[in-house]
């Protein structure tokens, strides 16, 4: 107590001054930490496009230009890939882009695929001598021009 | 006053400043590593899907090259009425790496060109006596590695 | 210690030990921040650099395979910006050599386009190249050819 009695008004305000310098050099360095966050947030999203978009717009073209012949299915949404007598059908659904290889024409169908891609939505449509694949991934869209082969 | 008073009339104590310091330090430095990694590997992926890209064209181009010489000779062959010698003869003397073969009515040319070590373009055009063409193949594919290099490196009971 | 003696304000005040942490803290943060900003701007600059890359390649795999199907640079480029093909210098159509200069990405990505044709009797390979360009910097840049016959396409 008699500590306390003994302490100066300057004292006071030193302590405070002190503490509200604390606190401000507390506050900046959470607000540098959660932009810095906010940063690789953003980046690290361009990075998921990136492969969530392109990777699966790549992954189709290098498909259909290995394959032997290719057939839109299910009014685009779809694509069935013949290669040496094996197919190869490629489709969207339930937010994803799947994929599943049968020997027969007959169990060709949008089910018991294996999932690729995280994608929201993707069509295969016919422009004559070229396919235009278009993928949508969180809101953006993106298509490529294909030939038939 | 004692000797602690008299070092720190601050009423907080020495350290919590350090410690957040070198706390905000660790934190700053982990997110600009994973987002300099991040961005890294992103610039990786596309500089390697834009080198396969010039790889197929260029592979894409030699093969075009090659479809316009042979359409030339297929012509040239056909306008003097003995069509299969004629471009059976040209083709062997003008054009390096091709394989011919007899089909109905004409010649099956087959030839690949390479796109990279790991795959190669793939190319069969059959050509008809009235000089007429059709692509029958033009796709990728992988390059088959010859047979005594691809087996298991496991140990076959000899010593 | 006289250093520290002056933050106390000498002989009346105590030393502040807060004060003179607080004051080597920002010295050390300011340096390794500085380090840390700049570790971060680069990756920012490459992450958008990569983004920007990857449409630009997906935009030339486009206008390479519409090229390799009808040898003309102009209906090429039509097919794949449509309504947001700006052309600033359009190919000459009658030309054997052809140049022309597009504006893309809201006029961030110039592309610049090569032709040249080569004709024989039985028809007519043309190349062409397509340079991308943003602030005068080549980005991203691809050759393709397309061989059109005098005689119809080439069945397929």
């Amino acid at each position: 107590m008699k500590k306390y009695r003994n302490k100066t008004l300057s004292d006071t305000v030193s302590t405070i001054g002190s503490m509200l310098l604390f606190l401000m050099f507390a506050g900046c360095l959470l607000m540098i930490i959660a932009v810095a966050a906010g940063t690789y947030s953003r980046i690290s999203s361009n990075f998921d496009k990136t492969f969530g978009s392109s990777a699966s717009l790549r992954y189709i073209s290098n498909k259909l230009k290995s394959c032997d012949s290719a057939e839109l299915v299910g009014q685009g949404s779809g694509i069935v890939l013949r290669s040496d007598g094996i197919f190869d059908v490629i489709y969207f659904g339930d937010n994803g882009l799947y994929e599943k290889t049968v020997m027969s024409d007959t169990d060709i169908g949008f089910s018991g695929g294996d999932r690729i891609f995280e994608l929201n939505g993707m069509t295969v449509s016919d422009l004559g001598n070229l396919y235009k694949i278009t993928v949508v991934f969180n809101g953006g869209e993106n298509s490529t021009l294909i030939r038939k082969g | 006053m004692n000797k602690k008073d008299r070092l720190n009339t601050s009423g907080l104590g020495v350290g919590y400043v350090s410690v957040m310091i070198i706390f905000a330090v660790i934190c700053l430095t982990i997110f600009a590593v994973l987002s300099f990694s991040a961005a890294s590997s992103s610039d990786g992926f596309n500089e390697r899907s834009g080198d396969y890209l010039k790889q197929y064209y260029a592979a894409d181009s030699a093969a075009k090259s090659k479809l316009a010489q042979l359409d030339e000779i297929a012509m040239i062959a056909a306008e003097t009425g003995f069509f299969e010698d004629e471009f059976e003869s040209a083709v062997s003397e003008q054009i390096d790496g091709v394989s011919l073969s007899r089909i109905a009515g004409g010649f099956s040319v087959i030839w690949t060109e390479k796109i990279n070590d790991r795959q190669e373009l793939s190319v069969e055009v059959g050509f008809t006596s009235d000089g007429d063409c059709e692509i029958m193949r033009w796709q990728t594919g992988t390059i088959s590695e010859d047979s005594s290099d691809s087996h298991l490196g496991v140990w076959d009971g000899s010593f | 210690m006289s250093a520290l003696k002056a933050f106390g304000g000498g002989k009346r005040r105590p030393i502040n030990l807060f004060f003179a942490e607080i004051i080597i803290a920002l010295l050390f943060f300011s340096v390794s921040g500085a380090v840390i900003i700049k570790v971060f701007a680069t990756a920012d600059m490459k992450s958008q650099q990569s983004a920007r890359l990857e449409r630009v390649i997906i935009l030339a795999q486009s206008i390479a395979e519409a090229y390799s199907e009808s040898g003309d640079f102009n209906m090429a480029a039509e097919l794949v910006f449509g309504d947001d093909l700006v052309v600033e210098k359009p190919a000459a159509a009658d030309s054997n050599i052809g140049e022309a200069t597009l504006s893309i990405e809201n006029g961030s990505v110039y592309l610049r386009a090569h032709e040249s044709r080569v004709f024989t009797d039985a028809g007519e390979l043309s190349n062409l190249t397509v340079i991308f360009t943003a602030n005068e910097d080549e980005i991203y840049s691809l050759e393709c050819s397309a061989y059109i016959r005098n005689r119809g396409e080439p069945d397929e």
